[in-house]
């Protein structure tokens, strides 16, 4: 098989290129006052780096965080429970249970997210069956259209592994007379983190960056570093700070690939 | 891996479709979300055998990137005014050669917005932009709670800027803000006294802590019309064209009309304008585009389909002939003279603020913290 | 085999189940009925209709960015799946140093923010303008994609490889045939699991993409999550999207159902 490792080479070439260029770009535009791409009117400046420990952006980060995390947190204790019982069930058809949980994925998110619209802004379609809520710009409404977006992330790899689990170990275990809620802490847990791993990564990464769920119904008042990039690059056209906010968010991605791949060598959690 | 083959049929096929569908002799027109009524576009598809695509944008930021970026080479584009002017100090547009105008006479345009565009716009800018649709700056809001109006019309901008105008009901209202920074920045100078244009920080003094104490209910762009027709919200800064669009989308929908607008006294001017950028390749076709457009018969179709102000004379005593504009007349005679009574001024771009930050950071720095 | 008890434990856990499904299904059913309202704003029902469904067959704009939506992905799951395949047995092949530090590079477009990986095509198509004036559309959109896909894919192949019998090459070729035709007849249908799921995968992500898409579109070419962005509160938006979501919810639940219906059917006959 080692025959076969120069199959690699043009991706490697593909991903160098692709990855590494626009980094560069975007490291020197973060060092620069410049009209978008226009190289040639650049002027060097540490006026970005300076300005990035600005409140507002401080706490866009913060609210990123605080809003992807909980998200995350609700998507495993609602998720992994789902998946424990579908699984641990003696369904004929699992399967088909988790592509029902699965379909709304391909449902499409925006209109999705208009549809989460509809029902927290106080006047819209469901009051034809009498309800009025009012719950645009709460962090309340951002953190649960999250979570329906993204729970099947955290069921999918949750529920593969749980499904691939060697069921013997569960077995040895209550033969040897561990109580059921200790055979799940101590064997059934330890094995399925990868799973879980998978699902957190899958769940806190794009809900950090994503802006399309806060812009429409945060209000507007509900900032994360997402709609901070996007109105760098798309109302202000300053690509300059909207590439060092981009470095910083890929910093932090980066180093948390760097742990993962200490704590996972094959580098395949992710599925 | 054969299995893939049963992808690739329908893949293939279908990326011809696209491919075909962009036809490199196309005009291409890059305009804001629906502001030109689709039926012209198709009647003068059929007029000159040609194809136009047709690309949307929210802003006239988004408008001057999309253009600079170079990705798409636009034929004619209809930016707002101040962008005008930008692209105009970078060397973006074709100067127009009116003679290719057939329908271009010298005192076509509105009287008001002639003075402004020759006292208080860039100089010579007959030249490179026709203007296509223009209105004033002002609040829209809802009918549905009495104290709402009152308050308009005796604190005008600072309604919209300063919850406590609203004495005992500042808890109960609410109320929404365009997240266009220079929108509510510009509010804030009408209110103050200031000059619009001004680039000196200090007169924005005073602008965080106002606003910031408001904490508005609601911040978006075409949002804000929709949930005042829908009630959700009382109050919002918008265009005068923003009334007018939402009033004939609640007309067609058959949703009752619960909402006005309000011109302030002092207010600020804009007008949208065709121009055709420098990198056009099917600058002929624009040009017949651009005529197309001011035709009066076209322009009053247009006008009738999209809610903001026509620019054309002409344009304008057909409307004011024509019965079944009577009553919207009477009762909202802004739509045809929205300075009328009112002082004004246009936008003009500027770059650096007195200190040298660059303008757009800096007011949306000034917003960033009101939403803080 | 035990018997199916019915505690108050089932009954809790498969209502906790069945009101996670409604809660995730809600967004579903708002776009189905407003995609029957003949009210355009959706702020009321104002009366059944079948108009927008007619609509997507009208409405240039709208089923010319469900083409495109259709024919990127089509085509980036294509070349995903069959140079992924090539590229994860390429990788496979590599040594354990080389390998790690190919799947951090693999990684980046798994784990990066969609905003900035969009925005990093785009730096790089927009590069290549003065070479290629008309790239941006059709060509950048698939780049983007491939882009973006192909880890996925390659994440998807990895695992089966490692669990394959390293026999698998060695005897073939010990028979006579060429490392290719090995490749292509042995291992290949031996890893095709992966490459299907993967495959699945790179086109659910491609076939909803928003955010990638939208900063590598141009020259008139926009798919349908683009078509929706832009008209996000405006006139030009149509309830024809709702009702072409609509369409496509039931289709795709029709097309996952069945089969595996049809598997339980079969297990129980053949009991």
């Amino acid at each position: 098989m080692k025959h076969f490792k120069y199959l690699s080479i043009p991706y490697i070439v593909w991903l160098l290129i692709l990855v590494i260029i626009p980094l560069i770009a975007m490291i020197i535009l973060s060092f620069a006052d410049s009209n978008g791409f226009d190289f040639s009117t650049m002027t060097f400046t540490l006026d970005n780096w300076a300005n990035l420990f600005d409140t507002v952006y401080l706490s866009a980060f913060w609210n990123s965080i605080k809003i992807a995390g909980i998200s995350t947190i609700i998507c495993i204790l609602i998720g992994y429970p789902i998946s424990y019982i579908i699984s641990t069930s003696h369904l004929r058809n699992k399967m088909a249970l988790i592509m029902v949980l699965v379909l709304p994925m391909w449902s499409n998110q925006l209109l999705r997210i208009i549809a989460w619209e509809k029902i927290f802004y106080p006047v819209s379609i469901i009051n034809n069956i009498g309800i009025s809520l009012n719950l645009i710009g709460t962090d309340f409404a951002v953190i649960f259209a999250t979570v329906t977006m993204y729970l099947p992330f955290m069921i999918l790899p949750t529920f593969t592994v749980l499904e691939k689990l060697d069921k013997s170990y569960i077995e040895a275990s209550y033969d040897l007379g561990v109580s059921r809620v200790r055979t799940f802490l101590k064997v059934t847990l330890p094995m399925s983190s990868k799973g879980i791993m998978s699902g957190i990564i899958m769940v806190f990464l794009p809900a950090s960056t994503g802006f399309a769920i806060t812009e429409r119904l945060g209000g507007g008042k509900i900032i994360m570093i997402g709609n901070i990039i996007e109105s760098f690059f798309k109302r202000a056209f300053n690509y300059n700070m909207g590439s060092l906010l981009s470095l910083v968010v890929i910093m932090v991605i980066m180093g948390a690939i760097v742990l993962l791949s200490k704590f996972d060598k094959e580098g395949e959690t992710l599925i | 891996m054969k299995k893939l083959l049963f992808l690739l049929v329908p893949a293939i096929l279908l990326s011809l479709v696209v491919l075909v569908n962009n036809n490199p002799t196309a005009l291409y027109l890059l305009n804001w979300g629906e502001y030109i009524d689709t039926d012209l576009i198709s009647q003068f598809e059929d007029k000159y055998n040609a194809t136009v695509i047709m690309e949307e944008v929210g802003s006239s930021e988004d408008m001057y990137q999309k253009i600079k970026m170079g990705i798409t080479s636009y034929d004619v584009a209809i930016p707002g005014d101040y962008m005008v002017e930008r692209m105009y100090n970078e060397n973006m547009l074709k100067k127009l050669d009116l003679t290719k105008l057939d329908n271009y006479q010298d005192d076509m345009f509105n009287d008001d917005l002639t003075s402004l565009r020759k006292n208080d716009f860039f100089t010579d800018n007959e030249e490179y932009c026709i203007p296509y649709f223009w209105g004033a700056y002002g609040i829209l809001y809802s009918t549905q709670k009495d104290y709402v109006e009152t308050n308009i019309k005796e604190n005008e901008w600072g309604a919209i800027l300063d919850r406590s105008t609203f004495a005992d009901n500042a808890n109960n209202v609410k109320m929404a803000m365009y997240s266009v920074p220079r929108f509510g920045t510009t509010a804030y100078l009408l209110d103050t006294d200031k000059d619009i244009n001004t680039n000196k920080v200090s007169d924005f003094d005073g602008l965080v802590d106002m606003m910031r104490s408001t904490n508005y209910d609601l911040w978006g762009d075409d949002s804000i019309k929709k949930q005042i027709a829908a009630g959700n919200i009382d109050l919002g800064l918008t265009q005068l064209g923003d009334f007018f669009d939402q009033y004939y989308l609640s007309s067609e929908s058959g949703d009752d009309i619960n909402f006005s607008y309000y011109i302030p006294t002092k207010t600020s001017a804009f007008f949208d304008a065709m121009v055709i950028p420098n990198t056009s390749t099917q600058t002929d076709l624009a040009y017949k585009f651009i005529d197309f457009m001011i035709d009066t018969d076209n322009s009053l179709q247009n006008a009738s389909y999209v809610g903001y102000s026509p620019t054309i004379k002409a344009v304008c005593n057909e409307i004011k002939a024509d019965p079944e504009y009577t009553d919207m007349l009477k009762e909202y005679p802004f739509y045809l003279d929205p300075l009328e009574g009112k002082t004004a001024k246009l936008y003009r771009y500027i770059d650096e603020m007195d200190d040298g930050t660059n303008y757009q950071d800096f007011l949306q720095g000034l917003i960033n913290q009101v939403k803080a | 085999m035990k018997k199916s008890k019915i505690s108050i434990s089932s009954i809790l856990k498969w209502t906790f189940i069945g009101v996670i499904i409604f809660i995730l299904y809600l967004p579903i059913l708002i776009i189905f009925i407003l995609s029957i309202d003949s009210s355009k704003t959706g702020n009321s029902f104002t009366g059944f209709t079948l108009d927008w469904y007619k609509e997507i067959f009208t409405n240039k704009s709208l089923y010319m960015s469900i083409i495109t939506s259709f024919a990127v992905a089509l085509t980036a799951t294509c070349i995903s799946a069959f140079l992924g395949t090539f590229a994860a047995i390429g990788i496979h092949s590599l040594n354990k140093k080389v390998k790690g530090k190919v799947m951090l590079l693999n990684n980046v477009p798994v784990l990066n923010a969609d905003i900035v990986t969009g925005i990093s095509i785009m730096i790089i198509c927009s590069f290549l303008v003065p070479l290629f004036p008309d790239i941006f559309g059709y060509w950048t959109m698939l780049i983007a994609h491939v882009f973006f896909t192909m880890p996925y894919v390659i994440l998807s192949i990895l695992p089966k490889l490692n669990e394959l019998d390293p026999n698998l090459y060695d005897a073939p070729t010990d028979l006579g045939l060429k490392p290719m035709k090995a490749l292509w007849k042995v291992i290949i249908p031996a890893i095709e699991t992966g490459i299907i799921s993967g495959a699945l995968l790179a086109f659910t992500l491609s076939i909803d993409d928003f955010v990638i898409s939208y900063f590598t579109s141009g020259n008139g070419v926009t798919n349908f999550s683009n078509w929706i962005y832009v008209r996000l509160g405006r006139r030009n938006f149509t309830p024809a999207a709702y009702a072409y979501n609509s369409l496509l919810t039931i289709v795709i639940l029709i097309c996952v159902l069945t089969p595996q219906l049809k598997k339980s059917k079969k297990k129980v006959g053949n009991k």
